[in-house]
């Protein structure tokens, strides 16, 4: 059964109250300034064709979509 | 019921075949999945799994070398890819779902001849800890029926304890394998963060996120995770652990002072002191700072990381807009982790819950100095009996002592350690991130 838009406020509201509470009792916790850190580091890329997928990927892929043709998916701009 | 290692022997001496291990343990499944108990632990059967077991056979009696898991009937959870079973994370919005992959895990257990016997129940999009957020109808606790089985690996847990299969896999966010396994009396095992690939596992909260074995004893959960444990790149937090050496130390125990069921308590530092005087290791009291803070660090992180990782499930490649089709707690976490993660919130809620997670971290490192390994109940409860209200925070609170190792990435696992009530009640055992096998050997103590 559908959650109803009623039933969606009240979760939004409780939820957001006990976020609030966890807020608050992590209060004390004392955090540096959020930054990324990374070490040098360099992607080597590997050459070749790579690995084919198998021959019923395309298959069971277009098998799951909603709306598709003979070989792609469809969607719609913004139907969703 | 046997184990899996000794199936694994009756089926090298010839006193089992494959085919019949498989045909058994579908007989258990017929006879009290959908009818008889009702355990509805199984949502999907591998139609091809007589058959996969019959080529193995073929194999043994040509004297072709087999694999490690030959012939052992495997249960997966379905939020893990098998290839052309069905993946529906026990929700509406992937009902129908079938994985074009195998899962990195998968892959694994097929190249050691284990048998993919079905897909799991579980909490829906495994937000939950008790059974019952299955879009799928609950999972029954076979070790107790009238209570919940725990989640969210619930159909995991059940299936090992129903006898539906010789090894089950699940995972474990912030205790979803160690809880149902405590509650349903097997055992639950949680690796370090990183110890297994998690492509293919349909991500509850990636920073979190494990794949683990749920099986009879400590020895299968050795042999399972010998097999799906290793180093990945296609799991850019894969990293190596600690190699398998003999423990030649003096162990020492730390137990840390948490909040749980007085008798519970009772039962750990009974089972606690036994263990420790019969190899002659020692205990230590310790504390560990913020231990307390463990949900309002884990679930800000969840929301968000949760959030994030459903925006994939709009509808337009698979599926339903996730949005329209779940469950209340589904929608709950993403409501909440659409919220906090807004910019007018920044620094509030998950930059917070992130510098705690680094505290918590550091404070467990700290205790590892001083002890090789902590014990405390897997759960701070019994389970509670289906059809009482519970409220969200009290639900929430059954993941207390579990979603410490998820935070401080650290391996962990539940062992059966004896009933209240009639109840099985689960003793945690957690280690140093890395330190899995040593982990594993101190367990089988704990037997």
């Amino acid at each position: 059964m559908a959650i109803s838009d009623e039933e969606k406020a009240q979760i939004r509201l409780e939820t957001r109250k006990l976020l609030d509470e966890f807020s608050k009792a992590l209060a004390s916790v004392k955090g540096e300034e959020a930054s990324v850190i990374r070490k040098d580091y360099s992607r080597k890329e590997k050459s070749g064709k790579g690995k084919e997928p198998d021959n019923d990927f395309k298959e069971i892929m277009l098998a799951n979509a909603p709306n598709k043709t003979e070989d792609s998916i469809l969607a719609e701009k913004k139907s969703w | 019921m046997v184990t899996a290692i000794e199936k694994i022997k009756l089926i090298k001496e010839g006193k089992l075949t494959c085919e019949q291990n498989i045909k058994q343990l579908l007989a258990n499944i017929e006879k009290d999945n959908q009818k008889g108990k009702k355990i509805n632990a199984i949502l999907h059967l591998n139609p091809r799994a007589v058959e996969e077991a019959r080529v193995i056979d073929e194999k043994i009696k040509k004297k072709v070398k087999v694999g490690k898991l030959a012939g052992l009937g495997i249960i997966v959870k379905s939020n893990i890819c098998v290839k052309n079973l069905i993946a529906n994370c026990a929700s509406k919005t992937l009902e129908n779902y079938k994985c074009p992959y195998d899962a990195r895990v998968i892959e694994k257990i097929k190249q050691e001849d284990g048998i993919i016997l079905g897909m799991a129940n579980m909490d829906e999009f495994a937000a939950g800890a008790s059974g019952e957020n299955s879009a799928f109808g609950i999972t029954k606790n076979p070790a107790s029926l009238e209570r919940i089985p725990g989640g969210s690996s619930s159909g995991s847990a059940a299936s090992v304890a129903a006898g539906f299969c010789d090894l089950a896999l699940g995972s474990d966010t912030g205790g979803s394998i160690r809880n149902p396994a405590s509650h349903c009396g097997v055992v639950g095992f949680k690796p370090s963060y990183g110890a297994v690939s998690r492509y293919g596992l349909i991500d509850l909260a990636m920073s979190l996120d494990q794949i683990g074995a749920i099986t009879r004893d400590v020895k299968d959960a050795e042999l399972l995770f010998e097999i799906i444990s290793g180093v990945d790149e296609k799991d850019a937090a894969s990293q190596e652990i600690k190699p398998k050496k003999p423990i030649q130390k003096k162990l020492i125990i730390g137990i840390p002072k948490v909040g749980a069921n007085p008798k519970i308590l009772n039962l750990i530092s009974k089972k606690v002191e036994e263990v420790c005087k019969k190899n002659k290791w020692d205990t230590k009291n310790i504390e560990i700072k913020n231990i307390d803070l463990g949900i309002q660090t884990y679930y800000p992180i969840n929301y968000v990381e949760f959030f994030s990782g459903t925006r994939k499930f709009d509808g337009r490649r698979f599926g339903l807009k996730i949005e329209d089709s779940c469950g209340k707690e589904v929608l709950r976490r993403i409501i909440g982790g659409s919220e906090i993660s807004q910019e007018e919130f920044a620094g509030r809620y998950y930059k917070k819950a992130l510098d705690a997670k680094k505290l918590l971290t550091e404070e467990f490192e700290k205790a590892f100095k001083s002890v090789d390994l902590i014990v405390i109940p897997a759960v701070p409860r019994l389970p509670h009996k289906f059809g009482e209200k519970i409220s969200l925070i009290d639900m929430y609170n059954y993941d207390t002592l579990t979603v410490l190792a998820n935070i401080a990435e650290i391996a962990a696992i539940s062992v059966p350690c004896g009933k209240i009530q009639d109840v099985p009640v689960g003793l945690q055992l957690m280690a140093p991130r890395g330190s899995d096998w040593m982990l594993l050997e101190a367990s089988e103590k704990f037997e």
